[in-house]
């Protein structure tokens, strides 16, 4: 053991040590409950509006909504959305009041900044097509408010900053787009947040990588902190706009912001790609980046890594693996479902389940798809029960799933996440069934744009490929 | 949830909260961060309370949604954090090496990626093994291995750790050359 570990250990003792308990945590924790039961509910009356809506837009000849249903998405709101039920108390540390700072509203939007060139030529109206079609609708639903531009010579190659929605709907975003060989390229998309007071752009450059901080055009400073710690001015290339190169691992780095009040504000640099997981991690390319669901079950994963290790003939050392979700039923019947790999090899979806009274059945995926917004596992013979049970796990921070048992266009059926499951879905299967339609919406609900609306079978094809 | 379940419940909040309220604050780095953490994580127990059939296996479930809900909420409101200049107040601060050492280690892991942070209070705090931080965090030791590897690197070469105590041999590491901004960035 070195002694930085034995140091850390203590400072972490010491640092725990002053946190008294709270006075009476099963008073918050009942509140909180009752507030996620009464969520739930209207959650379940959110859903019903949506198959509602569903069925609406099953008649033929859709014609696009420019108001979908906004749903809020599966995961809990932050802290700063739910008022705690804790009593203030003193801690170790006093957080300032935070500063009024200015935020981004479609509304009263920052002033364009920059070269008033980039909005001439047409470029404007091109980017402005360019991101409409990307979103699937018609230019004229789109809002797409420039806020800095600049033309880089001797190419004349433009790059605008801008911030886009599509009228009526809760779908913004934020990024660039530069002028390309092939037209018009939005970069660094990143949806917007209505509480942004700073949109951080990463772009490409011939060298490193650039990061534009554009903020409100009254903003006095811009600084960088590459360690989350020691910041130094960023370029100033307009009022409230500042730009710096990115060189290495930017997840610790900070951005801060000085406003004419005195006040500042620091928010994180966003990743860059691979940034944070050097390759020397040696995780699949294909990994999907998601947050594990479910009650740990040790030995249980361990025996589905050994299986998978079997399966693929490999030793089971040679075989790494992220969970995505552990469960049960009341029959007794218990499952992993995790990504598994050969290390250097690509990762893919593997379901192990284990059903008293039968050997266990391994189940392998296709090679995993990265960009998969729903991974789906099908419990088959399951003691006492004449279905079978789908297991749905979507990706995380997405929204509603629905659910259509006859798979001929009908009224796709809400299906509610048991408690605890974090957005997982169980839902009854009658056997044998190859037609039913899975519906995964977005985190916003929006009908026009699921994640998913396929075929159950295409999620449960084997290694092999698709019975 | 009937009436044994629901005292099972509360006892196992009266016994537990006390520490798992302690991992919450290092998860969070504050004290109100870690009470709403703590709170929801038990809230979503609460909720799950018959499905957890193996009642040793709490304890991993809690630290489990503490996590993934730390990480979530990490996510979601990136852009509402706000930042002093001024370092917290420390009470019982005593002004000795070591302890200059120990705040050091503090803000620099304060500096960590939500995972690695994670993985190092679970390692480091908690004493899970390395096969019950994997089991926790839903990944392979081999992960837990690296992931703890590289949060390690990273304090070792936090320019609060070097700038505190050159002479100090746990301190006096040599600088990394791979992070550094530069001023302006060709088109």
């Amino acid at each position: 053991m070195s002694p930085l570990d034995d140091e850390l250990r203590t400072a972490l003792q010491l640092r725990a040590a002053v946190i008294p308990p709270s006075p009476d945590p099963l008073a918050g924790i009942e509140q909180r409950v009752r507030r996620m039961r009464r969520n739930r509910a209207a959650s379940a009356v959110a859903a019903s509006a949506l198959a509602v809506a569903a069925i609406a837009l099953a008649v033929p000849a859709l014609t696009p909504s420019t108001n979908p249903v906004p749903v809020g998405p599966a995961t809990s709101a932050p802290p700063s959305a739910v008022p705690s039920q804790v009593p203030p108390t003193q801690g170790p540390e006093t957080l300032p009041p935070a500063p009024t700072a200015p935020v981004f509203r479609f509304e009263a939007p920052w002033a364009y900044r920059g070269d008033r060139g980039v909005l001439g030529d047409g470029f404007l109206a091109t980017a402005t097509r360019e991101w409409a079609t990307s979103k699937g609708v018609a230019e004229e639903q789109v809002e797409l408010v420039p806020l800095y531009g600049e033309v880089f010579e001797p190419s004349g190659q433009a790059r605008l900053v801008y911030a886009a929605r599509v009228r009526g709907s809760v779908d913004a975003e934020y990024g660039a787009v530069t002028t390309g060989e092939a037209g018009p390229e939005l970069v660094s998309r990143t949806a917007l947040d209505r509480s942004v007071t700073v949109l951080l752009v990463p772009v490409p450059g011939d060298e490193i990588p650039g990061l534009y901080a554009v903020a409100a055009p009254d903003t006095g400073r811009l600084e960088y902190a590459a360690d989350g710690t020691s910041y130094r001015d960023m370029a100033d290339k307009a009022p409230g706009v500042g730009l710096i190169g990115l060189e290495g691992d930017t997840s610790a780095d900070q951005v801060r912001l000085t406003y004419a009040d005195g006040s500042t504000a620091s928010v994180p640099a966003p990743e860059l790609e691979g940034s944070s997981e050097p390759a020397s991690d040696g995780l699949p390319e294909n990994l999907l980046p998601w947050d594990f669901r479910g009650v740990p079950e040790a030995s249980l994963v361990e025996r589905a890594v050994r299986g998978y290790a079997e399966a693929r003939g490999v030793a089971r050392d040679d075989v790494e693996y992220q969970v995505l979700f552990n469960g049960s039923n009341d029959p007794g019947q218990r499952y992993t479902v995790l990504q598994a790999w050969v290390r250097g090899e690509l990762a893919q979806v593997t379901a192990w389940i284990e059903t008293p009274g039968r050997d266990p059945e391994l189940q392998l995926r296709p090679v995993t798809d990265p960009g998969a917004p729903v991974v789906a596992v099908l419990l088959t013979g399951t003691p006492g029960r004449t279905t079978d049970e789908l297991v749905v796990i979507p990706q995380p921070q997405t929204g509603q799933v629905l659910y259509d048992p006859t798979g001929t266009g009908g009224e796709p059926r809400p299906v509610e996440s048991a408690p605890g499951l974090d957005g997982v879905v169980l839902i009854d299967r009658a056997p044998g069934a190859d037609a039913d339609r899975l519906v995964v919406l977005d985190g916003d609900g929006d009908l026009d744009a699921p994640t998913f609306d396929g075929r159950v079978v295409d999620l449960l094809c084997g290694e092999r490929g698709c019975d | 949830m009937d009436d044994t379940a629901r005292e099972e419940f509360r006892s196992y909040v009266a016994a537990r909260s006390p520490v798992l309220l302690r991992t919450a604050y290092l998860l969070t780095g504050s004290r109100a961060d870690a009470e709403d953490l703590l709170q929801t994580a038990l809230a979503k127990t609460y909720l799950s309370w018959e499905r957890i059939r193996d009642r040793e296996a709490v304890d991993g479930y809690v630290r489990r949604v503490m996590v993934n809900t730390q990480t979530s909420w990490w996510r979601r409101r990136k852009v509402d954090e706000y930042a002093t200049d001024q370092l917290p107040e420390r009470p019982g601060r005593d002004l000795t090496a070591d302890v200059d050492l120990h705040d050091a280690l503090w803000t620099a892991l304060a500096s960590l990626p939500r995972r690695q942070r994670s993985m190092v209070v679970l390692r480091y705090y908690e004493d899970l093994s390395e096969a019950e931080t994997a089991s926790v965090m839903g990944v392979s030791v081999g992960t837990v291995k690296s992931t703890t590897s590289r949060a390690l690197a990273k304090l070792r070469e936090s320019s609060v750790l070097l700038t505190g105590r050159p002479d100090d041999p746990r301190t006096a590491l040599p600088l990394p050359s791979n992070h550094r901004p530069s001023d302006g960035v060709p088109a």
